[in-house]
């Protein structure tokens, strides 16, 4: 079973309704018990760094409980959940974050049309188990004010706006996408589904 | 660079898809749950539901119909009429929205856009202006396009953004459902007003309309009804054409 976190601070329903159409289990969970029961969770998230740190540290997910969690189950954050496991968050006057991805969320820069909200290309950097090697890259939807850099080895995707930026990032068994692949069409399914995939297989290996 | 957005817009009255001239004359088209899975097959970007007639008649956008078009579509999917609280934000996010569009709610209460952008973020708050040219000078409609007031379209985008709008879904009602081109005037005066998004809506009818609003102004998106109800150009052909015209879209 793959559990939506609802922390407040995301849409749950896109989540699950696309994990539904691809005929994968999944449910709305919401405490630390029910995080430990899935294979892997997924963190959605709009709303702002400061407030959805918050809202996650509230239930009780601290970095030593998801290091617990990720010794067996998986993790992808969506957007917001993607930004808050970098060390730093710029957003509404500073926060930390979980820090399992290095480096810092600061605002995209001014002179552009922002938020980012659009379809656009995310560029292939290097092999990710989510992507493969599909150096073509492929288009996805965004939705967002703030960036993370797209430099450093667990970056495994950038894209494009004003600057590039970190657009999908992998560090063992966590997952980060700055685009909504509940909301990328085609695109976003098939990379929910090998989340979904991943999720199981290396679970019944270990 | 972000690509250029293709998005049909379903204006339901009585849970059914409708489209009219000038906001009047609704003419019935189609159930929105099959249309709007039809239009996500088709390739549209994202899709806008306005229950129109929501808050003329003072009630709550129908969630029911929210959530069975939600579960059929995997693109960007906006929701608006009706909705006049932070409470009635949830619900709809609840049933499967990604964005709220406000329209008078927010225009009686500019702090429901405040809230929302809080609560949701930027991203999520998409702030809707109805616009008409009354003797020379562009005015905001509110109600359905049925309530003239005395605000300039500029001014409210431009408060509007620094609310914490994500994103400005620009209407002409003098444009809308005349299929004779966007008011490429107004709308251009809109995007140089703020840096948020701008959606152009009101007047599309051919896929050279949507090249003339990219090519002549800033906005981000083309919304149409008409054009795609009527199946006048498919939504790949729309596309095809204006990548031969060097404008960047989602294929």
């Amino acid at each position: 079973m793959i559990g939506i976190l609802d922390y407040n601070a995301g849409n749950i329903s896109s989540v699950l309704n696309a994990f539904k159409y691809l005929e994968i289990d999944a449910k709305r969970i919401e405490t630390l018990d029910e995080i430990m029961k899935m294979k892997g969770i997924v963190i959605p998230g709009v709303g702002s760094f400061p407030t959805a740190y918050k809202n996650m540290q509230k239930i009780g997910i601290t970095k030593n409980f998801l290091n617990e969690y990720l010794k067996k189950g998986k993790i992808l954050g969506i957007c917001l959940g993607m930004q808050i496991m970098y060390e730093y968050g710029e957003e509404d006057g500073g926060c930390e974050g979980y820090g399992f991805f290095k480096g810092s969320v600061k605002r995209l820069e001014s002179g552009l049309i922002v938020p980012h909200m659009g379809w656009n290309k995310v560029d292939f950097l290097s092999e990710s188990r989510l992507i493969g090697k599909n150096k073509n890259g492929f288009n996805a939807y965004f939705a967002h004010s703030y960036i993370a850099s797209r430099n450093g080895e667990q970056v495994k995707g950038s894209c494009l706006y004003g600057e590039g930026f970190a657009a999908l990032i992998e560090e063992k068994n966590i997952f980060g996408v700055q685009f909504h692949p509940e909301k990328s069409g085609e695109n976003g399914l098939r990379l929910l589904k090998k989340f979904g995939e991943i999720c199981y297989e290396n679970n019944s290996s270990s | 660079m972000a690509y250029k957005r293709i998005i049909p817009c379903m204006d339901i009255k009585d849970k059914r898809v409708v489209k009219g001239v000038g906001f009047v004359g609704l003419k019935d088209i189609e159930n929105p749950v099959e249309l709007g899975e039809k239009y996500y097959k088709e390739g549209s970007d994202e899709l806008v539901f306005l229950d129109i007639s929501a808050s003329i008649e003072g009630r709550k956008t129908i969630l029911d119909v929210v959530e069975d078009v939600s579960k059929k579509i995997f693109i960007p999917f906006t929701v608006g009429g009706g909705i006049s609280s932070v409470d009635d934000m949830k619900d709809v996010i609840k049933r499967g929205a990604d964005k709220i569009s406000v329209n008078t709610a927010a225009f009686l209460n500019p702090e429901l856009i405040s809230n929302g952008a809080q609560t949701f973020g930027s991203q999520c708050i998409t702030v809707a202006i109805d616009v008409k040219r009354i003797k020379g000078r562009d005015k905001v409609f509110i109600y359905g396009g049925t309530k003239e007031t005395d605000v300039n379209p500029v001014n409210w985008a431009k408060y509007a953004q620094r609310l914490g709008a994500g994103e400005i879904l620009l209407t002409s009602i003098d444009k809308d459902g005349k299929k004779s081109g966007y008011d490429i005037e107004l709308l251009d005066n809109i995007c140089r007003s703020v840096n948020i998004p701008v959606i152009a809506s009101g007047g599309c009818g051919s896929k050279e309309d949507i090249l003339e609003v990219f090519k002549k102004t800033k906005v981000t998106g083309a919304l149409g009804a008409s054009i795609f109800h009527y199946e006048e150009e498919s939504i790949s052909e729309i596309k095809k054409y204006l990548m031969k015209n060097e404008v960047m879209v989602n294929i």
